[in-house]
């Protein structure tokens, strides 16, 4: 139905003739309704809405203060979802770059980090960084570590940074590794971190929350996740690869609901049960999957389309004789599908879209899956591509805490 | 008023400043609150469309009229909205979004709110006030502070002097 509106053509109100405005820039006035005004805001990239959140948050809030304008008081939950973005890890010389592939996978990047904001300057520039490494991401923030030792929850659309406190003395006794997640309770929108300490015999587990800002222990995981492998944060819980000490090629898929903080299994397809690698672990377009290289040049993914129901598993994709030139960047995987079935998958330096539009270049096989053809590839010079999506979001979890909004609250007291 | 098969029916839609308008059927359908009232059998004679002015409303029937005649290509249809909206100073716009949302017309309200957005984009915080009506009710110091934390979005702004 069409939303009440109003078209105030003649212009200013008696009320405003005699406040600010000067006679020469008085002009037509639009009195446009909320849900029209939020419309076109959410047309805005993130930049100039941020720019122009005082003078919407604060009209709304003064005209309407019962409605909340979702897309600027912060919308935790509220994606704009036409961006989503992969980031890219950075080198040496240029600590982080984040590339879009605007709007659509095909698509084409933009650099949209060149100007880091001082938050981003003094966080990243001044760690002398060696190294930037995304951990993960959700609803917009995203986990990074500065040379490994930092952690900085950082929101690469609004250039909010956090350095979060985290110490090793007490945990590292003996050699092992550290394995990370990052996700959120939507429900509090409490982000969580959770950093596991893995030696040859023991395993220390904690979680940081942002609502309270602080560290505490939690209950440790009975086997060891992989290596070099961050949480895939699906369904409100996180999930790594879960291997026995002693008994690596067997595996199962370890979750951690992050409202519950319990642990859990999730159930897996018998395909993986004839291959002796391990496959690994993606959260591919929302769906937790399963990707696996096999002799011949071919990538299987798999995705659970129902979570938590083992007879959801489904074969995804078979990408076959996969191009030479690819194959020494084999440990990278896809990292999109597409609501209409096309899948981008990030090598080394290229990223490739994989077009599921043009059916006759598809072949279905005797086990349901779809041969893809080559679809189109873009380079990134001098860059390895991780595989990380993140989408562009106002989400702050650190939102109370900036003074230009204390200031507010205290004044609207 | 029951047209013969094969010839195009015409409606006639009335603005608020009372000026009328013939569209044939088949475009001015696009607009699912006209639509509606046809489906009622309410169309028989004069469809008065009160929130919308003529000058709108003239514009409004050439898109209605230019959308329709295209086929189904998403492409073309893109680039027929693209030239369409391209001369509209942000006023028109305005009142565009407007009577796009009374008529209902989604293809025109997502079009016409992206260009506003467009429009938008490197404007500054007093175009915008001005533009919208929204009194700059701000102590110096809060305005200084709300700047200060985003401070990198007030880079690459446009000058106000233009449109």
């Amino acid at each position: 139905a069409p939303l009440p509106h109003v078209i105030n053509l003649t212009g200013v109100t008696k009320q405003r003739e005699t406040v600010d405005l000067p006679e020469e820039i008085v002009e037509e006035i639009l009195d446009l309704p909320e849900e029209i005004v939020e419309e076109i805001l959410h047309r805005l990239p993130i930049k100039s809405l941020l720019r122009f959140n005082e003078v919407f948050i604060k009209h709304h809030m003064k005209k309407n203060s019962n409605t909340k304008l979702i897309c600027l008081s912060y919308p935790y939950n509220t994606h704009r979802s036409c961006s989503l973005r992969p980031l890219l890890d950075g080198n040496n010389n240029n600590p982080v770059t984040i590339t879009s592939l605007d709007r659509h996978p095909v698509g084409h990047f933009i650099t949209s980090c060149s100007d880091p904001s001082e938050e981003e300057y003094s966080m990243i520039h001044n760690l002398s960084v060696l190294s930037v490494n995304i951990l993960g991401s959700c609803n917009g923030p995203v986990l990074a570590t500065v040379n490994w030792k930092y952690l900085i929850i950082w929101n690469p659309s609004t250039r909010e940074a956090k350095n979060i406190i985290c110490f090793v003395g007490g945990i590292v006794r003996e050699p092992g590794y550290f394995v990370y997640g990052f996700g959120c309770d939507e429900h509090t929108n409490n982000y969580k971190i959770v950093r596991f300490f893995f030696s040859v015999s023991t395993c220390h587990a904690e979680m940081y929350s942002s609502r309270t800002n602080s560290w505490k222990k939690i209950e440790n995981y009975h086997k060891v996740f992989e290596y070099g492998y961050s949480g895939k944060f699906v369904n409100g819980r996180l999930h790594w690869m879960a291997v026995s000490r002693g008994c690596y090629t067997s595996w199962e898929i370890g979750s951690l609901d992050l409202v519950e903080e319990n642990f859990g299994t999730l159930a897996r397809p018998d395909y993986f049960l004839k291959y002796s690698s391990r496959p690994n672990l993606e959260n591919l377009g929302g769906y937790l999957s399963l990707i696996c290289f096999d002799d011949g040049n071919n990538i299987h993914i798999w995705g659970m389309t129902k979570y938590d129901e083992a007879e959801s598993w489904t074969k995804f994709w078979t990408l076959f004789n996969w191009i030479e030139d690819f194959k020494y960047y084999a440990t990278t995987t896809p990292f999109w599908v597409t609501k209409n079935g096309d899948t981008a998958v990030a090598f080394g330096p290229y990223i490739i879209v994989f077009d599921k539009k043009d059916e006759s270049a598809s072949i279905s096989n005797s086990c349901g899956s779809v041969e893809v053809r080559f679809g189109c590839y873009f380079k990134v010079p001098e860059i390895q591509i991780g595989p990380h999506l993140f989408v562009e979001s106002l989400v702050s979890p650190f939102g109370d805490e900036h003074p230009a909004k204390e200031l507010r609250d205290l004044r609207d007291e | 008023m029951a047209a013969e098969t094969g010839t195009p029916t015409t409606l006639t839609l009335k603005s608020n400043d009372d000026e009328l308008f013939s569209v044939a059927e088949s475009a001015a359908i696009l607009s699912v609150t006209i639509r509606n009232m046809v489906e009622d059998g309410c169309a028989g004679g004069v469809i008065p469309l009160d929130n919308v002015d003529g000058k709108t409303l003239a514009s409004v029937i050439t898109y209605m009229n230019g959308i329709s005649a295209i086929p189904a290509d998403e492409e073309k249809k893109k680039s027929y909205r693209d030239k369409f909206l391209s001369d509209k100073d942000f006023e028109t716009l305005a009142d565009m979004v407007l009577a796009a949302n009374y008529l209902n017309m989604s293809c025109l309200m997502d079009a016409v709110s992206a260009k506003i957005a467009q429009v938008m984009e490197k404007k500054s915080v007093g175009w915008v006030r001005r533009k919208f009506g929204i009194e700059n009710d701000y102590t110096p110091e809060e305005e200084a502070a709300v700047k200060e934390e985003h401070k990198w979005t007030f880079e690459g702004v446009e000058t106000d002097d233009d449109n």
